[in-house]
């Protein structure tokens, strides 16, 4: 459906007035105690249908920029300078009656995080129904801007009746009518969905089947749909597959694909001329980010609508859209065509910035080469040829984890099997990545290879040694050689311990040393993980997302473990905090003779740590090679297509 | 649904069977009694002392009278009280006063509470926040009886609005003052349950969305942000019946209400075990109860919760 490239920027632009014109913006936030300033001189210019991109890691006031705009910034924030002009109107002296008028019917938002977007004791339909309603449109109807464009000459289509919608009644009374008349209606009743194909397409496509009556049926059954259907159509046309009976489903039952289709379905349900897309698929998998952006990108070109699209990822930013605007610390720093910037970043930041983008990284970091001690020992060879000579720390066999899922009453529970079958063997000093979307067993694993869940079936042998046969003090012990970090620092490290509580906890537990000496240890720790000392006295809520991460590794690595699980470890992380986690590792690693099982769901990273990769799918591995022949010669279609996923992948740079 | 409503049911059994047997206990081991009291200052003549004793069976062992009194409720029959008055009627008498006082002060703590939590919520930090929160607190400080008697006093004697006490006068007006009274920590604990449920959701991430969809201030609030704040709110409320029932002893005593309160202190005061175990296992299976419609409505309000 859609290309990975942009579309062609629109031939004189300059020659359009534009859509939206951001000049000399600030935004402050004042709280009791102290004012930030967080965006200090923005300026950005939309034209209509155009696609433009906001990149910037978090605090760099890119999603600031964006709530300005329809005046959604949260409490305390303030627009304290410069113009936001939409459609030749200045928003920042409008009251908040215009607002309301605006969002929705001119401009929509995506919102970033879809688990926490939609409210939970609604139905999807009736949340999608409220967004029409609110903006008083009428469901009928397609305001398909275009529809008429797309049909050219046909001059049916120009008519208020001919943009009907078809309603499930109709619809069935349809195909009634076609299979009476001894027509194959299974292909037909396809492309036929309620609530979204409007009379025009239905005489379209009767007139496609050799009906010569088309028009008059057409005219006969479709005659416009009500609220329902057209919600139907709504989510229907944003991707959601079997929208009529979904509909009537609450948002937990959906997955977080799903519920971002429906969030938009709603930013787009009253065709606005601007669409903010704050982050729109940063919490999703990687193929479901896929689908969703094209889908994303093929409906708003098709309605003409243009798109203000917000994002950390420089790779995904510059496949997206024409225009790229990228934010460092509250000013716009560089903007200019999307593929000038990433080929010639002009100011540092973006230098920066397009160097460490995992999406465009091309190579395993290598430590031994840089640092230049044990050069001889770890050769910087290829990653099989290290991984191979190497003797195995861990071993997994047969692994197997089914869970017992309680049904609506006793003896209805069904089995779920998360783990099968899988097998590995990590070897010392090197990373093994386990690769796989959400659901697909990975954490399971790890957290069987933890000690944290009992497999059902199989085997994990340690150090030569089976971990299930292991006493309650040989188990303690085991922890203390294998230990974990996780995904979400700020969920990982108790808020109520100091930075050096959370690093001595460990050591105290295992009894290690005197207090003195505990002390010094976490010193030490801190120093290898690159944050000053001074660090320990302080709590993780006055710490970044980065700088935890760095305590979480110095926790992990406190009892000199010789295996370390990074669960999803860096995917939380902005781009260049991510670079540096990755950097800390690796070095750590070649210092440590570590060895790292990595679990993620981001093949871009995968690239930059692992020696070899196992790539895992409902529960099995599917493809377990080393990282460079995973990469170069993926041997399973789901491989590609994980592959195909990387944001950015295809952009050439001529690395 | 249905499975787990028959299994709370079922759990019900024993939770009664425990109640009755702890209270009946407490009565037996009551010291003083009970028949002593019924003939006057002179004292029974011994032979009509054992006849009362025997027809109420109190020269029966602990337990035989337990299993007899609990025989008898099975039949639907909660036995004669030592004045000679059915207990049933003692009960008919006494619980629709305090079910209208106990749903009176339940309707003004939701309404008083929930409106004025979802305006301080909103307009945290602000000076009507500051208010209620200081009123609120000192509410849950100061004892009932302190408030009851100040209420009375102020309210009903010197600026004669109100009723002073309510007796045989169970109207609305003349319920309305002790209600308040009732209502007065429930309702600042809803206020306060309120007003953090809607702090907490006036930031939440749907309701930026719901007011990105175009929608009015006014529905956002009161469809998203409201409708959200209420599913902790109404839960407390729902348990809280239970506890204005039960708990309406000084109010009652206080406005001289005939309810539930004051004819269990009586009785307590008389040593009479059947009557107190009756009213107070009826106020068990209030609780029992209104706990279990709580569970069930906590689950239609909101979705996500699941009863298998």
């Amino acid at each position: 459906m859609m290309t990975t490239h942009p579309a062609p920027v629109p031939a004189d632009p300059s020659a359009e007035a534009p859509l939206l014109r951001i000049r000399d913006l600030h935004v402050t936030f004042t709280s009791r105690t102290s004012q930030v300033h967080a965006v200090r001189g923005a300026d950005l210019t939309i034209y209509p249908g155009q696609t433009v991109a906001i990149v910037g890691e978090s605090g760099s006031g890119k999603s600031t920029t964006a709530h300005a705009i329809i005046d959604l910034l949260p409490g305390g924030g303030k627009v304290t300078g410069g113009s936001i002009e939409f459609d030749g109107e200045d928003l920042t002296k409008a009251p908040p009656r215009r607002f309301v008028r605006l969002r929705g019917s001119q401009i929509g938002l995506v919102p970033q995080d879809p688990m926490s977007n939609l409210n939970p004791v609604y139905r999807i339909g009736s949340q999608v129904r409220e967004a029409l309603r609110a903006n008083g449109i009428d469901v009928s109807r397609s305001s398909y801007r275009a529809l008429v464009a797309e049909l050219g000459e046909d001059a049916v289509a120009d008519t208020p009746d001919a943009r009907l919608y078809l309603g499930s009644a109709e619809r069935r009374a349809l195909l009634a009518c076609l299979a009476g008349r001894g027509i194959e209606t299974a292909a037909v009743a396809d492309k036929l969905v309620v609530g979204f194909t409007t009379r025009v397409e239905v005489a379209i496509l009767l007139r496609g089947m050799g009906l010569d009556d088309a028009e008059a049926l057409a005219e006969r059954f479709v005659t416009g749909t009500g609220a329902r259907d057209r919600v139907a159509g709504l989510l229907a046309e944003a991707g959601l597959p079997d929208a009529e009976r979904r509909a009537r489903q609450f948002p937990h039952e959906f997955s977080g694909g799903m519920r971002q289709r429906t969030l938009i379905a709603i930013a787009l349900a009253a065709r606005p001329t601007l669409l903010i897309a704050d982050e729109p698929t940063s919490a999703l998998d990687v193929t479901v980010q896929r689908q969703i952006l094209d889908h994303l990108g093929v409906l708003t070109r098709e309605l003409g609508t243009a798109v203000l699209f917000i994002t950390h990822d420089l790779g995904l930013a510059a496949e997206r859209a024409e225009h790229l605007v990228v934010m460092y610390q509250g000013k716009v720093v560089e903007s200019g065509p999307s593929l000038d910037i990433l080929a010639n970043p002009a100011h540092p930041y973006t230098r920066r910035l397009v160097a460490s983008a995992p999406s465009l990284a091309y190579q395993r970091i290598q430590v031994a080469k840089t640092t230049g001690e044990d050069a001889a020992e770890a050769p910087a060879s290829t990653d099989g040829e290290r991984s191979a000579e190497r003797p195995g720390v861990l071993q997994v066999s047969e692994l197997t984890k089914v869970f017992e899922i309680r049904g609506s009453r006793p003896g209805r529970a069904t089995q779920f099997t998360a783990v099968d079958d899988v097998s590995f063997t990590l070897r010392r000093g090197t990373t093994l990545a386990l690769v796989g979307e959400s659901g697909s067993g990975k954490s399971t694993v790890a957290n069987m290879v933890l000690g944290l869940v009992k497999p059902t079936a199989g085997r994990i042998v340690f150090d030569d040694v089976d971990t299930s046969g292991l006493s309650r003090r040989e188990l303690f012990a085991f922890r203390r050689r294998v230990q974990p970090v996780f995904q979400d620092p700020y969920g990982s490290l108790d808020p109520m311990y100091s930075i050096y509580r959370i690093i001595e906890e460990p050591l105290r537990t295992h009894r290690v040393g005197t207090k003195a000496e505990r002390e010094a240890r976490v010193r030490e720790l801190l120093d290898k993980v690159a944050l000053p000392a001074s660090t320990m006295r302080r709590y993780p809520n006055e710490l970044s997302g980065g700088q935890l991460q760095r305590v979480a590794v110095a926790r992990a690595l406190a009892l000199n473990p010789e295996v370390v699980v990074c669960d999803e470890a860096v995917s939380a992380l902005d781009v260049l905090v991510q670079a540096q986690v990755l950097d800390l590792l690796a070095q750590l690693q070649s210092e440590l003779t570590l060895s790292y099982l990595f679990i993620t769901h981001d093949l871009a990273v995968v690239r930059q740590i692992a020696d070899e990769v196992a790539v895992m799918q409902t529960g099995r591995i599917v493809e377990h090679a080393t990282t460079n022949a995973v990469f170069d010669t993926p041997q399973t279609d789901y491989t590609r297509q994980l592959l195909d996923a990387i944001p950015g992948g295809k952009l050439n740079l001529g690395h | 649904m249905g499975w787990y409503v028959g299994r709370r049911l079922l759990q019900a059994i024993p939770v009664f069977l425990g109640a009755t047997f702890l209270l009946y206990l407490m009565v037996f081991l009551m010291p003083g009694d009970p028949v002593a009291g019924l003939c006057g200052d002179r004292g029974c003549a011994p032979a009509v002392a054992s006849a009362l004793r025997s027809q109420y069976h109190l020269d029966q062992p602990f337990l035989v009278q337990y299993l007899l009194y609990v025989k008898g409720l099975l039949t639907g029959d909660f036995g004669t009280a030592y004045s000679g008055r059915a207990i049933s009627e003692v009960i008919a008498t006494a619980y629709p006063v305090t079910v209208k006082l106990a749903l009176l002060a339940l309707a003004i703590e939701a309404v008083f509470g929930i409106v004025a939590g979802l305006i301080a919520g909103l307009r945290r930090g602000g000076v009507f926040d500051g208010t209620v929160l200081v009123v609120s607190l000192l509410v849950i400080a100061v004892p009932t009886f302190v408030m009851g008697f100040v209420a009375q006093f102020v309210i009903g004697v010197k600026l004669a609005w109100l009723p002073t006490t309510v007796g045989g006068n169970q109207t609305f007006t003349a319920l309305l003052m002790p209600a308040f009274v009732l209502a007065g920590v429930s309702l600042a604990y809803v206020l306060r349950l309120t007003r953090t449920a809607v702090a907490e959701n006036a930031s939440a991430d749907y309701v930026r969305t719901a007011t990105a969809k175009g929608l009015t201030r006014r529905r956002v609030v009161v469809v998203h942000i409201l409708r959200n704040s209420l599913i902790p709110v109404i839960t407390f409320i729902g348990a809280d019946l239970g506890v204005l029932m039960g708990g309406a002893i000084v109010t009652e005593g206080i406005f001289a209400v005939p309810g539930v309160g004051n004819t269990l202190y009586q009785a307590i005061l008389k040593g009479e075990g059947p009557t107190v175990v009756s009213l107070v296992t009826i106020l068990v299976i209030v609780f029992i109860i209104t706990n279990l419609l709580v569970d069930v409505l906590y689950a239609l309000l909101d979705p996500r919760i699941r009863y298998v």
